[in-house]
């Protein structure tokens, strides 16, 4: 495709970027929504991370220079979080749940953040889940 | 996080600035410094100007010169200063049953980020593409890492640790849970709704027993 062809669908880089990242917050948020539990959700959110990495690497880059993109990521997270917590109701509160959510979600966009950029070994998403679910449910002693 | 920051070696030569021979030059570069800290908290590093932390400091820019050679300079002097409390403040403590001692290690680690976020969010802002700064994160990392695996391992001697547990790989996840919710709560300023008490017990749940029965699925 030629440059003149690209602007035909978006005015800019930036512009191209917002569609991308739209794309990846419709798609994780359905992969979440249609998780059954939360371990099936985080295999989903890393799954989904991992075909979307460039756009979480740019989005990275520029989350503390554009406040427009802080509050987008900021919002899809606290969906995503509201989705997950739905998973660990019961005794927690529900303001607890929300927390441990936001807070895996940070965890697992790291993760996926240092794996794109070769930081750190790449490990069968199902595997990670569950290193991630056993410490949620059994924390790390007997 | 735990006391094996030093095991990791570094061929990473920091900064000492142009390093002024008088008190008033000394005093000068702290004046850069801190201006520079000042800019950074607000912009970050990539669209700031050598003009502006003078400008900031009420120098020219030729002065601030004289003292650095660029702006990644002046970070590479401050984080240097920070890579040495990272070091002596950030260790986890064991208790006597051969467990970590979570709590209050948290809530030193949100305290020293509330104290460096200006640092902290040119760090984050440094971390892709690879370059000196990254690598130095990435080494920061790898030593908290190491400091959790030696920790569990402990614990596994101890008879405590979850039998069966990827240390290796927990102590990943470990180091993750401190630093993301950490940049995200700080630099970003989410979840001001959430007490770092929370936050701490939280993270004292999944590196301690874990939230049990509450969780479905």
């Amino acid at each position: 495709m030629t440059t003149g062809a690209l602007y035909g669908h978006f005015d800019s880089k930036a512009a191209l970027f917002e569609e991308l990242f739209q794309l990846y917050g419709s798609k994780i948020t359905r992969a979440l929504d249609a998780g059954t539990s939360l371990e099936a959700q985080l295999v989903q959110w890393i799954e989904v991370s991992r075909e979307y990495r460039g756009v979480l690497r740019a989005s990275a880059g520029i989350l503390q220079r554009r406040p427009d993109h802080a509050a987008a990521r900021g919002r899809l997270r606290e969906a995503c979080a509201g989705l997950m917590a739905w998973h660990l109701r019961g005794p927690l509160t529900q303001r607890d749940a929300r927390l441990v959510a936001r807070m895996l979600i940070d965890v697992l966009d790291q993760y996926t953040l240092m794996e794109s950029m070769g930081r750190t070994e790449r490990r069968d998403a199902v595997d990670v889940a569950a290193a991630l679910h056993g410490m949620v449910l059994e924390g790390v002693y007997a | 996080m735990t006391t094996t920051q030093d095991d990791v070696q570094s061929d990473w030569t920091p900064s000492e600035g142009r390093a002024p021979a008088s008190k008033r030059g000394h005093r000068t570069r702290n004046r850069i410094l801190e201006a520079a800290v000042r800019v950074f908290q607000e912009r970050g590093l990539v669209d700031v100007t050598m003009q502006e932390i003078g400008r900031e400091a009420g120098l020219s820019s030729g002065t601030v010169y004289k003292y650095f050679r660029d702006k990644a300079d002046i970070f590479r002097f401050l984080v240097t200063e920070l890579r040495q409390v990272i070091r002596e403040e950030t260790t986890i403590p064991v208790d006597g049953d051969g467990r970590l001692v979570v709590r209050p290690a948290v809530l030193r680690f949100l305290e020293l980020y509330r104290d460096n976020s200006a640092l902290y969010r040119v760090w984050w802002e440094l971390l892709d593409p690879p370059n000196e700064f990254s690598d130095l994160w990435a080494e920061v990392h790898e030593g908290y890492r190491k400091g959790f695996v030696a920790a569990l391992k402990r614990g596994e001697r101890a008879g405590v640790t979850k039998p069966g547990l990827d240390i290796e790989f927990t102590a990943e996840l470990a180091v993750l849970l401190f630093e993301r919710p950490t940049y995200t709560r700080i630099v970003l300023g989410w979840d001001s709704d959430i007490e770092d008490d929370q936050v701490a017990a939280v993270t004292d749940a999944l590196l301690g027993s874990g939230l049990g029965s509450t969780v479905t699925g």
